[in-house]
């Protein structure tokens, strides 16, 4: 096996390399550090030295690919909205707030006041839906009680966020809409804070999972959280890179600025060399097989959007990211102290008699969407 | 004013209407759009005569748009959206989705008041647009083993005239969705559709988002006519009533660009004083701040489609729930949430029969769920 990458001069290089032979593709694979830090290995990377470094940078890169394609022009970002993305979104969204509405029924006792937070609100698009499962005759009041956080990087976002919560009549003093980033934000707060954490298509964008640790610790003992996210193992072996690639069109030959042939992929090839035979692919079940089918065909249908556009505005999407399994997910929640156990999770909250069937697959046979609900192994300890 | 009724006047209120309106970017469509009993106060009168004229008019106008209506369209509508806050067409993320979802929630409601493990429901879908509708109960049906059990028990009839958006629905959505239900779908347009189940065999009907766009409500007979005698019908849609007097749209007309010369123009074709500010007078501030909210998705509309050279109409049957409720009254339907309750068992446990999906803004989204009255009150309410 070869040696991983560990120097801060090597991993830039590799990294710039990829970023250079790819020029000229419709999608681009992006820097290499956005896939999840469990995969680093497979990708020639050393994950322990250099660590912070090799975090730094994967968060500035999912910050500057916001800017690329978000921030820069708003009206593109339904390019990236393919049809399965947004039914399943919503689907999603409605699930959270269902779970939600079920787990704040059991804590309730008319008192309570409910902080609820949701990490990447973006649009507020999961906390509305949390607000919109409440409202009714028997939640109504919950809703008069609670506060919601909603942390996401991007001002302008939150700021449509805003207007949704204004359609959803919550108050101004019951909102908290915070331009941070959620890492440095979270650890600011010294204590149990949140009752519930929620987060909609967000986590795949982290590919180190300190975030998880934070959650944990910012968690009332008998709070809950719920997450919905994109699930797949396609980043998890520069394989799936290359035949994404290959499929693109990177086999044709492309023209360089001064005039010479080159084929993008003999130079991944080239790039990746030894790393494509190193390792082996993960071995994955049937659903997340699917998964890795809708995934691509996903980012496929970006590029024929992206086709279609006018050569001069096309924006640069990136598509490597911390995608994983929604079993690594579990395993990483685990690892930081919560459980997904449904026996557990009805234990938890025994005046909800609903709650059943998570983590829950919002596409039939396939482990591309999920939504799950987490809680503390030690609760009240 | 005197009220136009031969078919000649009524065509040149649309021409003069559209002439006036030429340098607008988003023009207003056929007046003859509005609900039905706004018309008098555009001058025009509904007799026997011209009724049929007016819907074919109004239908034609909507096919005029759709003809017009394609992907870049569509995109600039979700644009218009989002800078809203406000979602009015089906498939987006935050108002028909909610709406959809709060329809299934009370779908479900009535239908496990009805459940008793042997009973069969039909359910129709009518206009089902992308599916987002099925696609919603499909999802709360999810939610438990117990209503996973209820969803062996469903058959949905997916009702929506234009094929391709249908197609994508069955493919895209109900194939991938987890739960499995029967389902078939017609492509008929309503009209040619009622006919096949006139004898009353569904046992439930969801409308989401369609009924604005017809202006009379003969609909709602044949949503009566599909129905079985203990079935429901549940209506989701939005709710304004700015459509109510052509002076309420002068403030519209105005932020979209309408040059003082043809505005004065608008307002003596109408016959509108210059001092309009009793227009509202009438109206809760709910109803004047969702009016608000529809003129400023209409202004951020027309400004989207101006950028890519697109054109879509701005008149609708919008209506207040009242007045839909009304409207079902005539039709048969009993909306009286304690009669419902007492007569029939799928609202035995039902609160509430109209949902506000914003409530903090007014009755802007809604659903309305009812049920039939006696089959004899029926006939003379349809007479």
């Amino acid at each position: 096996m070869g040696d991983l990458k560990s120097s801060i001069d090597e991993l830039e290089a590799f990294d710039n390399r990829l970023t250079q032979i790819t020029k000229g593709m419709l999608i681009r694979p992006g820097s290499i550090f956005k896939v999840p830090s469990s995969a680093y290995h497979r990708w020639g990377i050393d994950r322990e030295k250099n660590r912070e470094w090799l975090k730094a940078k994967s968060e500035e890169y999912y910050d500057k690919d916001e800017h690329e394609l978000r921030y820069v022009h708003p009206a593109k970002e339904s390019i990236v909205k393919t049809p399965l993305r947004v039914y399943t979104e919503s689907a999603m969204a409605g699930e959270i707030g269902w779970i939600v509405r079920e787990i704040m029924h059991s804590l309730d006792d008319g008192k309570r006041k409910f902080n609820i937070c949701d990490i990447g609100a973006r649009y507020g698009h999961a906390t509305s839906s949390v607000i919109a499962a409440l409202r009714g005759p028997d939640m109504d009041d919950v809703i008069s009680r609670s506060k919601f956080y909603l942390i996401d990087r991007n001002q302008e976002k939150l700021r449509h966020a805003e207007t949704n919560l204004d359609m959803h009549g919550v108050p101004l003093n019951s909102r908290s809409l915070i331009a941070h980033d959620d890492e440095s934000y979270l650890s600011e707060q010294h204590e149990k804070k949140f009752d519930i954490i929620i987060s909609l298509a967000y986590f795949h964008n982290k590919s180190f999972p300190d975030y998880i640790k934070q959650l944990e610790r910012v968690l009332v003992d008998d709070g809950a959280l719920v997450i919905g996210d994109w699930h797949s193992a396609l980043w998890d072996h520069p394989i799936n890179a290359k035949n994404f690639l290959e499929k693109m069109g990177a086999g044709n030959q492309l023209f360089d600025d001064n005039g010479r042939v080159r084929v993008v992929l003999d130079a991944v090839n080239e790039l990746f060399g030894e790393l494509l035979e190193h390792h082996s692919v993960p071995g994955i079940d049937q659903d997340e097989l699917v998964a890795l089918d809708q995934h691509m065909k996903c980012l496929m249908e970006i590029a024929s959007n992206l086709r279609k556009m006018d050569r001069n505005s096309i924006p640069r999407v990136y598509f490597l990211e911390a995608n994983e399994t929604s079993k690594a997910r579990i395993h990483k929640l685990e690892e930081a102290g919560f459980t997904v156990d449904m026996d557990q999770i009805r234990k938890a909250f025994p005046k909800s008699d609903k709650l059943e069937g998570l983590p829950r697959k919002m596409l039939r046979n396939s482990d591309f969407a999920v939504v799950m609900a987490a809680i503390k192994q030690k609760r009240g300890a | 004013m005197r009220l136009k009724t031969e078919i000649p006047e009524l065509e040149m209120i649309d021409k003069n209407v559209a002439d006036i309106t030429q340098d607008l970017v988003m023009k207003p469509g056929s007046v003859f759009r509005v609900a039905c009993q706004y018309l008098e106060n555009w001058g025009i009168k509904i007799t026997a005569e011209n009724t049929e004229w007016m819907k074919e008019r109004a239908l034609k106008s909507y096919m005029e748009e759709y003809e017009e209506t394609g992907e870049e369209i569509n995109a600039a509508i979700k644009r218009a959206i989002i800078a809203t806050g406000l979602a009015n067409r089906s498939g987006d993320e935050e108002g028909d989705t909610i709406l959809n979802r709060n329809l299934a929630g009370m779908a479900i409601n009535n239908l496990m008041a009805l459940h008793d493990k042997k009973r069969k429901f039909r359910i129709c879908d009518i206009g089902a647009g992308d599916g987002a509708t099925t696609i919603a109960i499909l999802d709360g049906l999810a939610r438990s083993r117990e209503l996973m059990e209820l969803a062996e028990f469903c058959e949905f009839h997916l009702l929506e005239p234009s094929f391709k958006r249908v197609k994508s629905a069955v493919e895209e959505r109900l194939e991938r969705h987890p739960v499995r239900v029967k389902y078939a779908i017609h492509t008929e347009t309503h009209e040619e559709f009622i006919p096949m189940l006139r004898d009353g065999t569904m046992d439930m009907v969801v409308s989401s988002a369609v009924y604005h766009h017809m202006p009379f409500p003969d609909y709602l007979v044949d949503l009566y006519d599909v129905l079985s005698p203990e079935g429901v019908v549940l209506i989701g849609d939005w709710f304004y009533n700015i459509f109510e007097h052509p002076a309420r749209i002068i403030p519209l007309l105005e932020d979209m660009g309408l040059k003082k010369k043809d505005m004065d123009r608008f307002r003596s074709y109408f016959q509108i004083p210059f001092d309009t500010k009793d227009i509202n007078k009438n109206l809760t501030s709910e109803q004047q701040h969702s009016n608000r909210k529809f003129r400023t998705y209409t202004v951020a509309l027309a400004e989207e489609l101006r950028k890519i050279g697109g054109t879509q109409y701005f008149i609708e049957g919008y209506e207040l729930v009242s007045e839909r409720m009304e409207k079902m009254r005539q039709a048969g339907f009993e909306t009286d949430i304690d009669e419902l309750r007492e007569k029939h068992k799928a609202f035995a446990k039902t609160l509430s029969n109209v949902r506000k999906i914003y409530p903090a803004v007014g009755e802007i989204a809604s659903v309305i769920s009812a049920g039939k009255k006696q089959i004899k009150e029926k006939k003379k309410a349809r007479k």
